[in-house]
């Protein structure tokens, strides 16, 4: 019925009916029927024409072009399918990395959290500008969260592991304690039972209740819907089960998940900061009442912090170095906190340059090789010219063609982006440290991938589509082939097309040696410590303990146990590792030395066992290290290394001088001994100043230690008998994140590997594009002279002359291309230089490599031709004319 | 492409061939030759219609809602389309009228002097 309804159907059938009545009436006039049909065609007029104006009211006249014009386009390809597959694939691959990093880039850097109105989110940030960072206290939440004029809802959170126990099993799981409003005022979607309600969060009265994420249910409870009031042991206390939150939702913290939720009053009190001497991290959140701006709700944060600062108490937060003038701000929420942001902008920015780069060679030599099928297609442009196809027309035709190619060729990139992406995956989101991202498709990216091919299409597609259709009717039709010769010019379009491929090849190459070298700088810095056969892992001693003075008996007691094994060497226990470490920095007082600022004697500290240098192959430079003499009894020992010898002592002997913490007169350490520098904080950064006090001596609780093992052989073959060892000393403790220096090392280094990676395997991308691209050019050019070289040879010239005349001509072009190349490599790889380490971005070693490296594929891509040049057969060529 | 049969004829105003139609349509629904054949013998074989510019047209007006069609068949036993007018084309048909009605007016006051001179 509705086709019936279609009014353009049986249009010819309307009008041969309507010829038909005419004729009839012709014919009853008294017309013969051959007369009698020939008037009415005539009364009737054009039909080809009435059929075309009469399915234009309902048609655009352009979109039925457009029908013929891909119907065009399809048969020409499948004509020529190799010059398809060519422009397809070229496209593909440099789409294709372009999708991939934007991939990560949206992941990382354009994500909003999937809650309600993120927009509406804003941090509490303090400090100037770009330093400012959020943070607070349990008296200056409570003062902000009073401000409900212009805040809808406030709410905060505090990171935290939790030690939970579901049969015999025992392990850690990521978490946060947070406001009883926070699922609320965030607008949490639960996929499953009820976010926290205020009264879940009200001191001790009550039990605690949890709410897990939607990945935690999926992998403890394998989505079981009965998993609403099944309780779990969380640090030792049964906690009932009230929710689960969507997918997608992973807390605040980008790239951090959020396995476990409990609320803030079932954090003991001293971890969130209750008292009125201390500040944390933990980061107010809060949604702007409506009608109220962003900046109304700024000044109201800042007044409310201005007087909480001047108030007696809270003076000293004043003496915090730079924070004698500091402001409260708003700092928008809506992709939630800024760390891994922060981390990966420029790199992520850096990759992006690089693949517009890879996808610029990818369109130049889509149009190289689009101008060359322009040059073999003349005759037809030339035939569809004189039987009056309009120059415009043409030009349609042929961008609608380079538009297939570019959708065609993005469809396929994006299956390809997808490869690229689970290796970018597998590299951030495993190992000890996984980066969590979401990296499926979605909209947005999709978006980006079509309006990419569009304009890569417009780009490639817009020089051949003006120049093939500059032909010269008449040459071309007599068949003399090609466009207009170029006389008299010295350079073709393709030939410059080239040179500027390769002067983008230079830059990509020498980009990705900077990025390789400095993975490999970082690699093999030396930082202090013997990397390898070190194997550690944490142990949780949370909830386990009654006693500070516990633990180095704890610890003494795991470390004669798995010292006494055959494969370990030694073993230690620390507050922190070499390499990558949390750690504190307090200020050394030297009784007796030069007064110094607090800021230069800060000084990083770590409490270890006395076998910990052995244990890291931590070289003694002086004295002594730690040993039985340095029990919980004795005086306080202490060890400080060469940085911190240096600062505090100079040229005298540091060994048998006093020294205290600031503000801890009363605990004076004498130091016994001066170790070797030993990087801490990362590898990019100096060694600091340390200094060793002996774990025995411990005298405030902790509830993290790290134990390593120096084994004789390869130490992951014990990674697998650690847990046992523990779970036999006691079956509270909690083994957590096993690893060897080697691969704590490798995760510190994800990002400088993702850069080293891309960019290389995008260096490569462009070497070989640009090889294709050169290989093209001067096999156009040797057929294009085919005449030429046969008379040479014909009057006698050597062939090795002729290749080294076509050699030749190809770095020419090359050469200019590379020399700009270098220039723009010079100005811009300056953009990386915040990514290197160990190199400056003008390296000249490796701007050399790079230019090589160009100059040995010229030589490569031309030399076939070349060889073709020269084994041309003058007679069967000069016979051809 | 006019047929030169008649040098008295008249070629249509742009635009009038829609009027035309609507007004055609009034009296009941027709095909497309018949609509042709009503306009030809209603101004008495002097307003000359190209008959193929009649279905650019008509389509034109089915797609405003003016007209609609229907499958019928004919006395010589063919499927064609019958046109009609629908409510909205009666309107429409009323205003148009009006405005023709204003225009020629107008005109023949601008006319008329110089013929008289």
């Amino acid at each position: 019925m509705t086709r019936d309804r279609r009014p353009l159907d049986s249009l010819d059938d309307d009008i041969r009916d309507h010829i038909e009545r005419e004729t009839q009436d012709n014919i009853d006039r008294g017309v013969p029927p051959d007369e009698a049909r020939r008037q009415a065609m005539l009364t009737f007029g054009n039909i080809a024409l009435v059929m075309e104006d009469t399915r234009a009211v309902w048609v655009p006249a352009w979109f039925e072009q457009l029908e013929q014009d891909v119907r065009y386009a399809f048969r020409t390809f499948r004509r020529k399918p190799g010059f398809a597959a060519t422009v397809i694939l070229t496209l593909a691959l440099g789409i294709g990395a372009n999708t991939a990093i934007f991939s990560v880039f949206e992941a990382i850097m354009l994500r909003t959290l999937s809650i309600q109105a993120p927009g509406e989110l804003f941090f509490i940030a303090h400090g100037s500008g770009d330093r400012a960072a959020p943070g607070s206290n349990s008296p200056y939440f409570e003062r902000i969260r009073a401000r409900t004029d212009v805040f809808a809802g406030v709410t905060t959170y505090v990171k935290s592991t939790f030690k939970v126990s579901g049969g015999d099993d025992l392990e850690i799981a990521q978490g946060q304690f947070v406001t009883g409003n926070y699922h609320a005022v965030l607008g949490v979607p639960m996929i499953l039972g009820r976010g926290f309600a205020s009264a879940d969060d009200r001191g001790a009265s009550g039990e605690p209740v949890a709410v897990i994420s939607d990945r935690y249910w999926a992998r403890k409870f394998s989505r079981d819907p009965e998993v609403l009031g099944r309780t779990v042991t969380i640090d030792g206390r049964l906690t009932p089960i009230v929710g689960v939150t969507a997918p997608n939702f992973d807390g605040l913290d980008p790239g951090s998940r959020v396995d476990v939720t409990l609320p803030l009053s079932a954090l003991d009190a001293s971890r969130f900061v209750a008292r009125h001497d201390g500040w944390t991290d933990s980061p107010i959140v809060a949604r702007l009442t409506p009608g109220i701006t962003s900046g109304q709700a700024a000044s109201a944060v800042d007044a409310v912090f201005q007087q909480f600062v001047s108030e007696p108490q809270n003076v000293w937060l004043r003496k915090i170095p730079g924070w004698d003038h500091v402001r409260a701000s708003l700092l928008p929420a809506g992709r939630g906190t800024a760390g891994l942001r922060n981390q990966y902008a420029s790199s992520l920015r850096a990759l992006m340059a690089m693949v517009a780069v890879v996808l610029l060679i990818g369109c130049a030599n889509a149009a190289n090789v689009l101008m060359a099928r322009g040059t073999a297609r003349a005759k037809e442009v030339a035939v569809r010219m004189s039987i009056g196809a309009g120059r415009r027309r043409l030009i349609r035709q042929f961008l609608t063609e380079s538009l297939l190619l570019a959708l065609i060729g993005g469809a396929l990139g994006f299956a390809f982006a997808r490869i690229a992406i689970a290796a970018i995956a597998a590299l951030v989101g495993t190992g000890p440290t996984p980066i969590l991202l979401d990296l499926q498709p979605n909209a947005t990216v999709l978006a980006f991938t079509l309006v990419l091919s569009v304009l890569a299409g417009i780009l490639f597609g817009l020089a051949p589509a003006y120049g093939c259709t500059r032909v010269d009717l008449a040459s071309a039709l007599k068949g003399a082939g090609g466009p207009v010769r170029e006389a008299g010019r010295r350079w073709s379009t393709r030939q410059v097309l080239v040179a500027v491929q390769i002067g983008f090849c230079v830059l990509l190459v020498s980009g990705a040696g900077l990025l390789g070298r400095t993975l490999r700088n970082l690699e093999t810095r030396g930082n202090g410590i013997d990397r390898n056969n070190v194997l550690m892992f944490s142990l949780d001693v949370r909830g386990t303990l009654l006693r500070a003075e516990q633990l180095p008996k704890l610890c003494d007691d795991l470390l004669a146990r798995l010292t006494s094994r055959a494969d370990v060497l030694s073993g230690s226990c620390s507050r922190n590792i070499p390499v990558n470490s949390r750690g504190n920095a307090r200020p050394l007082d030297v009784p007796g030395s030069p007064p110094q600022p607090l800021n230069a004697r800060l000084v990083f500290t770590n409490m270890v066992t006395p076998e910990y240098f052995r244990t890291f192959g931590i070289r003694v430079v002086s004295g002594r290290v730690f040993d039985a003499r340095d029990s919980a009894r004795a005086g306080n020992a202490a060890i400080v290394n060469r940085a911190a010898a240096r600062f505090f002592f100079a040229d005298e002997n540091p060994i048998g001088r006093t020294v205290h913490f600031f503000k801890d007169e009363s605990n004076p350490m004498t130091i016994v001994g001066v170790v070797e520098d030993t990087i801490q904080w990362s590898l990019r950064q100096e060694p600091p100043m340390t200094v060793y006090t002996p774990l025995a001596q411990l005298r405030e609780p902790e509830s993290l230690v790290t134990v390593a093992l120096r084994t004789r052989q390869d130490p992951l073959a014990l990674a697998s008998s650690v847990r046992p060892e523990v779970r036999a000393l006691s079956a509270d403790l909690v083994v957590d994140y096993v690893r060897t220096m080697d691969q704590q090392i490798g995760a510190t280094l994800v990002r400088e590997r993702l850069l080293a990676m891309l960019s290389s395997a995008f260096g490569v991308l462009a070497l070989l594009l640009s090889c294709i691209g050169l290989y093209g050019v001067v096999s156009y050019d040797v057929a294009r002279r085919v005449r030429d070289l046969g008379i040479r040879l014909a009057l006698g010239a050597p062939r090795r002359d002729v290749i080294r005349q076509v050699i030749a001509g190809a770095l020419t072009v090359s050469s200019i291309g590379m020399l700009s190349g270098i220039v723009a490599a010079l100005a811009a790889t300056r953009l990386l230089s915040s990514l290197l380490f160990g190199i400056t971005a003008r390296d000249p070693l490796t701007i050399s490599l790079a230019a090589s490296l160009l100059m040995i594929t010229t030589l490569l891509a031309s030399y076939l031709p070349a060889r073709r040049a020269a084994s041309l057969d003058p007679v069967a060529v000069l016979r051809a004319e | 492409m006019s047929t030169k049969r008649d040098q008295d004829r008249i070629e249509l105003l742009q635009g009038t061939l829609d009027l035309l139609i609507l007004r055609t349509l009034r009296l009941g629904p027709a095909h497309g030759h018949a609509v042709a054949k009503a306009i030809e013998r209603g101004s008495e074989d002097v307003l000359q219609v190209e008959q193929g510019s009649l279905y650019p047209a008509l389509h034109r007006l089915i797609k405003r809602g003016w007209i609609t069609f229907d499958h019928g068949t004919s006395e010589n036993n063919r499927r064609a389309k019958f046109y009609s007018l629908t409510a909205r084309g009666r309107k429409q048909l009323a205003i148009e009228t009006g405005r023709w009605d204003k225009l020629a007016r107008a005109i023949a006051r601008i006319l008329r002097p110089a013929a008289q001179e």
